[in-house]
């Protein structure tokens, strides 16, 4: 039963689409409030960095990404994360964590961090299966979609321009190219 | 009691170098925070006698309760000081990731007095604030000077409050800016900070904000984003920005005059429309913290780079000048963040000079060699150049229209468009009471930050049925009485823009999309946070009594009903062409709206200063004593003159 239900929600994966990202942070308040109860992005398993240079604005969402083969759970001293059987994303056990920052070496996003004042390393949990930060988003820069949906919409994203160029020589009746 | 706020005010001398800090929960009870706390700092540390520029003139930083939490538009510090534009109260917001990064400091408020030696900058990281050597930045442009101190610091992460090349020089109307787009336009603050030698203030904040009911708070705020994320005129701004609803409401509406507030009309609204740019140009989109509409235009276009554009940037240079070159226009809004200057008070004063340049007055000989002729893109930026760096007529007209106008004479102050020595906003107050009665009556010289008039909504209403060719003959539907009501629609807008301000919130939150959203939410809000309880009622009282302090700051400068005027241009003039054909403001029912807005705020109707019994009903016992000492109270009704 247990077994049956993981599957299910493992399914979904947080994607993000930095190009849709407009930097409001709301993703960081939300994130924070929900899980530590005060308004600390510093606390947020989700950051954005920006960079200003240039009077050029760029903002980038980083989180965990979910790997299969984890780093961090592979390097872990004390056994301490293990996948969730709900939503397979690496919880901490609080009891076995001794805060050493062996996950957030290796994190090769930088997405975890170390919360001294409670001696844990948290991550994200994925709220269980309904992230706030992405319920927040108000660009849907953040999306909790299907697994299988990823690769599929991906592809078709980066082929747009082909599609729509395949598109318009296909109604073109004669002299197929003859538009460009 | 440190739930919600920060908890301390940190109080910074330049001359002395010394820092201390001081407990917001001093002030916040009777003021709330943001404008609220900066105004009653402003009172009783900078009296008449306190020159806006002199060294102990305090410059402050002011954010709200909710500044930084995970409510929606929880992005504004309130910057004020004694203005060197009007020689009174002088305040305006800024948005950007500052505020909470400063709350997450450790700090609701920054206050700054003294002047340093030489060029410095503060550092705030937590606990940790220096006064350090600024001399690699001193000079440098708003954006680079950002990034020049983020590599100086070796921290990527630091949230930045600066001012430019035109504080630097102490140019009148100079800005405070912060990252891209980011400014607090208006009074001249920035030029406060120049004469500090103060270029910047790099803030790093990690701790975070406790809050009383977390849960509540983050629901509460979620009721607030879902009924935002339904409000019309929110979309608006979430999916265009500030840029099609200029060309719907102000443009096709009339709403615009042109060349110094000459003309009513001009036929060029379609070369010089925001929304058209937009549509060529726009990368993505951008905005504050913890915002949900992102309501700033990302830009970059050859030859002049990047940049981020909004609002005001949008319609004041080219509808002031004439300019029709969208290029050019482009260039001077980058050019007023980056050099760090409040794009309306510099259209308004090249205006100025064109103008007078129009009529004979001054000539290429009073304005080194440069024709000011209507629409010229190299007046615009060659003297918008002189201006920042105070070069020959440049310098002029750096110290804004009353200093300036005394320097130029030829009785050239006859068309300076100011008031109280703050140029105008662009409205058409030729055509609207309200918009006359806003700009009269202002504390600082301009009209209330955008308040919901009628005019303004008639435009957006047409929009949104898709009807944009209509919104002109809408306008123009002049109710029974113009005059009538506008009085106390003004109160109910310039209270809600100051419970924004005070509430550290962006204040479109409480006006224009404010529909469907009760009054009490924002009492709940700070309940959550704080675990204090407090009503709507008691909030609207607290605003009472920040807008009763400021006109008494304002009063004691010595102002009174006299100096609430706008200039004669557009007083008993019926207007002749555009879409407002047939509008008049007329002095004497304007003189009548006056009074029923001193009746109705309870202050003096003769002399227009708050009275003692209100001051005290307000608890301001120690501001009537204070006016009394100075005689500057009016005489009560029984007491003989």
């Amino acid at each position: 039963m247990e077994q049956e239900c993981r599957i299910r929600a493992m399914e979904y994966v947080l994607t993000i689409d930095p190009t849709n990202c407009h930097g409001c942070r709301i993703c960081e308040s939300v994130c924070a409030l929900f899980h530590e109860h005060e308004c600390h992005p510093e606390k947020s398993r989700i950051r954005i960095i920006a960079s200003e240079e240039e009077g050029t604005l760029i903002t980038i969402p980083v989180t965990c990404m979910q790997c299969e083969n984890a780093p961090c759970q592979a390097i872990c001293p004390t056994d301490a994360i293990y996948p969730s059987p709900r939503t397979g994303a690496r919880l901490t056990d609080p009891d076995k964590c001794i805060a050493c920052g062996a996950c957030v070496y290796v994190c090769p996003f930088g997405a975890t961090y170390v919360d001294r004042a409670k001696g844990i390393a948290p991550r994200c949990d994925l709220c269980d299966g309904d992230p706030i930060c992405v319920r927040f988003c108000p660009t849907g820069c953040l999306q909790f979609v299907k697994a299988d949906e990823v690769s599929i919409r991906l592809k078709r994203a980066h082929l747009e321009k082909f599609l729509e160029f395949l598109k318009m020589a296909a109604v073109t009746p004669k002299g197929r190219y003859s538009h460009v | 009691m440190s739930d919600l706020y920060a908890g301390s005010i940190l109080l910074i001398d330049l001359s002395t170098k010394q820092v201390s800090k001081e407990p917001t929960s001093s002030f916040s009870r009777q003021f709330l925070g943001g404008r609220g706390i900066n105004g009653k700092l402003l009172y009783d540390r900078v009296p008449p006698e306190v020159d806006a520029l002199d060294p102990q003139s305090l410059l402050l930083f002011g954010t709200g309760p909710l500044s930084g939490t995970a409510c929606p538009g929880s992005s504004r510090i309130d910057v004020m000081a004694k203005s060197p534009m009007t020689g009174l109260i002088g305040f305006a917001s800024i948005g950007g990731h500052a505020a909470a990064e400063l709350k997450f400091a450790g700090y609701d408020h920054i206050a700054i007095t003294g002047k340093a030696d030489q060029p410095v900058y503060i550092s705030v990281n937590n606990d940790e604030v220096q006064i350090k050597d600024a001399s690699s930045i001193w000079g440098k442009d708003t954006y680079t000077a950002q990034t020049l101190l983020r590599q100086e610091l070796g921290d990527p992460e630091l949230k930045v409050l600066c001012i430019g090349p035109a504080g630097e020089n102490v140019v009148r109307y100079a800005t405070v800016q912060s990252g891209l787009g980011h400014g607090a336009g208006r009074t001249g603050t920035g030029a406060v900070m120049g004469s500090k030698k103060l270029k910047a203030i790099a803030i790093r904040g990690t701790k975070g904000l406790k809050l009383a009911n977390a849960g509540e708070f983050l629901a509460k705020s979620e009721e607030v984003r879902s009924k935002l994320l339904q409000n019309r005129t929110a979309l608006e701004w979430k999916n265009y920005g500030t840029a099609r609803i200029t060309d719907e409401s102000l443009t096709h509406a009339g709403q615009l005059l042109v060349a110094n507030f000459q003309r009513s009309a001009w036929d060029r609204e379609k070369d010089v429309s925001p929304y058209a740019f937009q549509k060529k140009h726009l990368l993505r989109k951008a905005g504050c913290f913890g915002c949900p509409l992102q309501c700033m235009d990302v830009y970059h276009l050859p030859g002049i780079g990047g940049g981020v554009v909004s609002c005001m940037l949008y319609f004041g240079m080219p509808w002031a000048t004439m300019l029709t070159d969208m290029d050019i226009w482009y260039e001077s809004a980058i050019l007023c963040q980056r050099q760090g200057i409040d794009v309306v008070s510099l259209s308004d004063m090249l205006a100025w000079a064109m103008e007078l340049y129009q009529r004979g007055i001054i000539t290429t000989k009073d304005t080194d060699g440069i024709p000011m002729e209507w629409g010229s893109g190299k007046a615009i930026l060659e003297m918008s150049h002189k201006i920042v760096h105070r070069e020959g007529f440049g310098d002029v007209l750096a110290d804004g229209p009353v200093l300036a106008a005394q320097r130029i004479g030829r009785g050239s102050q006859e068309f300076a468009m100011h008031v109280k020595g703050l140029p105008l906003t662009n409205y058409p107050y030729n055509s609207s009471a309200g918009y006359a009665l806003s700009a009269a009556v202002s504390p600082r010289g301009d009209t209330q930050k955008g308040s919901p008039l009628p005019e303004l909504v008639a435009g957006w209403e047409n929009l949104y049925a898709g009807e944009a060719a209509t919104a002109a003959e809408k306008a123009q539907e002049a109710p029974t009485d113009p005059y009538k009501g506008r009085a106390a629609t003004l109160i109910e807008a310039q209270d809600n823009v100051a419970l924004a301000d005070c509430l550290g919130i962006c204040k479109w939150l409480t006006t224009e999309f404010a529909e469907g959203m009760p009054s009490g939410w924002w009492a709940e809000l700070y309940s959550a946070g704080t675990g204090l309880s407090t009503s709507p009622e008691a909030m609207l009282e607290a605003i009472k009594r920040v807008i009763d302090l400021e006109r008494a700051y304002d009063c004691r400068e010595g102002l009174t009903r006299e100096q609430d005027r706008i200039p004669k241009r557009f007083l008993n003039t019926v207007v002749s062409e555009g879409p407002r054909k047939g509008g008049l403001v007329e002095e004497d029912k304007l003189e009548g709206l006056k009074s029923e807005y001193y009746a109705l705020r309870d202050w003096d109707v003769a002399t227009g200063i708050p009275t003692r019994q209100t001051l005290e009903r307000r608890g301001l016992r120690d501001v009537a004593d204070d006016l009394e000492r100075r005689h500057r109270l009016p005489k009560a009704p029984d007491e003989p003159a």
